[in-house]
């Protein structure tokens, strides 16, 4: 009994994955090729994502829906920009280097979390900053993943994952109050 | 409200922030992806990708496969070791006099019978040892037990197969086992008794209240032992039937 349930969650994996990548794989090789500019480079990151994906299937419930689609496009965005950044041998902070930040909520928004009506505003601004910042409070505080969770799906360290939210905070913070002063 | 309550009361208002600024950018991601749909459509995914991907599933079930058996087989062979436990302290437990009886079924030489007085208990004092056991069980039972005995638990491993009937207050030990399998009975202080039990050759042993026979068929050979009378012992033995 113990083996034919194994089989049959097995097979709906199996399928949960084929139909995923039968519905987003365009998507997914388009924003990687849109950012890499690289058809090889491209379909790396889509393997890569994949392969993410199939380790974490249980964080996707219904797969025909928006927040599956962006998804899949922040995974897959932010995995293209480091690999990009890696091409260009930019120079990143040594993020490992900086002190493990164990709270990510050391920025205080507090004068400003009552502007709910003002968040898609504040998501379209941030997103232009830096697209990585809107992402990783994304997968943070909407899709709810740990930091492990995050660490392993766009294949960089916890602490980096930490670093990053506290400078998406940060600079959500800067946003807010610049903003803030001109909506008053 | 205190200060810690304006803390916490503060952290969740900032992770409703946090989420509601998570939803409104995944909305953003799929109005600019709606909006790029054409420049999306003339991206052409390589067949290349698609090889990949249905080479990467196949790979995949093949791991998950062998995972599911590797765990089978462990689950057998903890089963296994499990029921040879159960033998081994059973058998244990039977081996420990000077004198102790080993028997073999095809070299036993029967020297003397005893005369056992034929008493008869009426049917009423019996009933059928087959309730309680699964419909699929294909061994032997007892289809004679003393009223008030009922099945508590079996083991069907292949050849070795066990019943125990309990009382309430006591217990009725029924075994089978492939016909060349050994038993040891303790007979220190006391005389066996060899015995016809049916048709075939078999030994029975009283000893400090407790009754065991030991005893075979073409078949198989069997073991049955409780807090019985060694006759009403013997009726039980005879009453055997393959289910």
């Amino acid at each position: 009994m113990l083996t034919f349930l194994l089989v049959i969650e097995n097979e709906q994996l199996r399928n949960k994955l084929e139909e995923i990548y039968d519905t987003y794989h365009v998507v997914m090789y388009a924003t990687a090729y849109h950012i890499l500019k690289d058809h090889h480079g491209a379909e790396d990151m889509v393997q890569n994502a994949i392969l993410k994906l199939s380790n974490n299937l249980d964080k996707i419930k219904d797969i025909h829906c928006k927040k599956t689609k962006s998804y899949l496009v922040i995974i897959i965005r932010n995995l293209s920009y480091d690999a990009y950044n890696k091409r260009k041998k930019s120079k990143e902070i040594a993020l490992d280097e900086i002190p493990n930040l164990d709270r990510d909520d050391s920025v205080d928004l507090e004068e400003h979390v009552l502007q709910l009506e003002k968040s898609k505003e504040m998501a379209k601004l941030l997103n232009a900053l830096y697209p990585p910042y809107a992402d990783i409070l994304t997968l943070r505080y909407y899709y709810e993943l740990t930091i492990r969770e995050i660490a392993e799906i766009l294949d960089i360290t916890e602490n980096n994952v930490s670093v990053r939210i506290h400078r998406a905070l940060s600079s959500l913070k800067e946003i807010l109050e610049e903003r803030g002063a001109f909506y008053e | 409200m205190n200060s810690h309550e304006n803390r916490e009361r503060m952290d969740k208002l900032t992770e409703t922030f946090l989420y509601n600024l998570g939803y409104e950018h995944v909305n953003n991601i799929c109005e600019e992806l709606d909006f790029a749909t054409e420049d999306v459509e003339d991206v052409e995914v390589p067949q290349r990708l698609h090889l990949w991907f249905k080479d990467f599933v196949q790979k995949r079930e093949i791991e998950a496969n062998k995972k599911q058996r590797r765990k089978k087989i462990q689950q057998v062979a903890k089963r296994a070791a499990i029921i040879i436990l159960i033998i081994f302290i059973s058998t244990t437990a039977l081996t420990l006099s000077v004198e102790a009886l080993r028997i073999k079924f095809f070299n036993m030489i029967i020297e003397t019978r005893e005369k056992f007085s034929n008493i008869n208990f009426s049917e009423d004092a019996y009933i059928n040892g087959a309730q309680d056991l699964p419909d699929n069980w294909e061994g032997y039972y007892p289809t004679k037990i003393p009223e008030g005995y009922s099945v508590t638990s079996y083991i069907d491993e292949g050849d070795m197969k066990i019943i125990i009937y309990n009382s309430g207050e006591e217990e009725l030990f029924f075994q089978q086992g492939p016909i060349d399998s050994n038993y040891q009975l303790d007979t220190e202080n006391t005389q066996p008794s060899e015995e016809a039990i049916g048709d075939y050759e078999g030994v029975l042993v009283e000893k400090e209240g407790y009754s065991y026979a030991v005893w075979h068929n073409n078949d198989k050979s069997f073991y049955l032992e409780g807090v019985v009378d060694i006759i009403v012992l013997q009726e039980i033995a005879e009453s055997i039937e393959k289910k």
